[in-house]
């Protein structure tokens, strides 16, 4: 996980943990999901730049 | 954006998946529900004028209940006939423009309702006169919301059914991840009540990161676009 992922999902965790509502508990849940989904799309989004950008039929 | 959740359960209050979603949609402002079948018990013969004025004020209107012989029980059907008027709706067109979405229960695995599965028919074929009402009444029709097999579901699996369901009541369609960030930022803003100080900071804190993240999602598919745009 990137750097921004691993710090959002390490400060949900401890709303999660100091939380009694289970509604919170599952909203700062859904917000560690929502972080590494948005690191994946990034990614994803990057990755294919990067493909783009050197295409052999660019050559 | 205003919601309204018609349920149609004859045993609402002994039902655990019912009061499971009950108790979550209670977290939201702008939802309201009405239990088809008490507005039944209560009279012979409801109010149509008064049910069917009650509809205006909704964005959103949401038919909940669990699966009795591939439809709905006999309440939501018996709703329909008496207030969804041809008047009502194709005349008046009083529900056009509006959403409408189905949360479904099912007793049975939703992986049965598949082509060559014990079932033999999806969800969605099963729910189709709900999606020709729709079409007939110039709503909106949501993707189904199931709720597959309650009983068995872990705690953690409990968690996203209430975050998926949350967001099937009040988000923007359709749930992209932009319109699933911007409900779920909204969702962040709400846990703060009633919190100390330094942890409402700390969502703070953790709402700007995620739009930052998101802006980055943003503009790097936008790159992706331009760039297969000149290519192709």
């Amino acid at each position: 996980m990137s750097d921004t992922t691993d710090w959002l999902a390490d400060q949900l965790a401890q709303l999660k943990s100091a939380d009694q509502s289970f509604i919170n508990k599952s909203i700062y849940q859904a917000a560690i999901d929502l972080a590494k989904e948005q690191e994946k799309r990034a990614q994803q989004s990057q990755d294919e730049l990067d493909g783009r950008i050197w295409s052999p039929d660019k050559w | 954006m205003k919601t309204l959740i018609l349920i149609s359960h004859p045993h609402f209050e002994d039902s655990g998946t019912q009061q499971f979603l009950k108790t979550s949609f209670y977290s939201l402002d702008d939802v309201k529900y009405q239990v088809i079948d008490d507005l039944y018990a209560a009279t012979n013969a409801i109010d149509i004028d008064k049910e069917q004025n009650a509809l205006r004020d909704f964005d959103r209107i949401i038919f909940q209940f669990p699966m009795y012989w591939y439809s709905s029980p006999a309440s939501l059907k018996q709703f329909m006939d008496d207030v969804f008027t041809r008047n009502y709706i194709v005349a008046k067109h009083a529900l056009k423009d509006k959403e409408l979405g189905i949360v479904v229960s099912l007793g049975d695995a939703e992986t049965d309702f598949q082509a060559g599965g014990p079932e033999q028919f999806t969800i969605s074929e099963l729910l189709r006169p709900f999606q020709a009402f729709a079409n007939k009444s110039g709503m909106t029709y949501l993707k189904p919301f199931v709720v597959n097999q309650f009983g068995y579901l872990t705690p953690s699996e409990k968690e996203k059914l209430l975050v998926d369901y949350l967001a099937y009541l009040s988000a923007t369609m359709p749930l992209s991840l932009a319109n699933r960030e911007q409900w779920l930022v909204q969702r962040l803003q709400a846990t703060k009540a009633d919190k100390p100080d330094d942890q409402q900071r700390m969502i703070d804190l953790v709402i700007n990161a995620i739009d930052d993240q998101q802006n980055n999602v943003e503009s790097l598919k936008e790159d992706v676009k331009m760039i297969r745009d000149q290519e192709e």
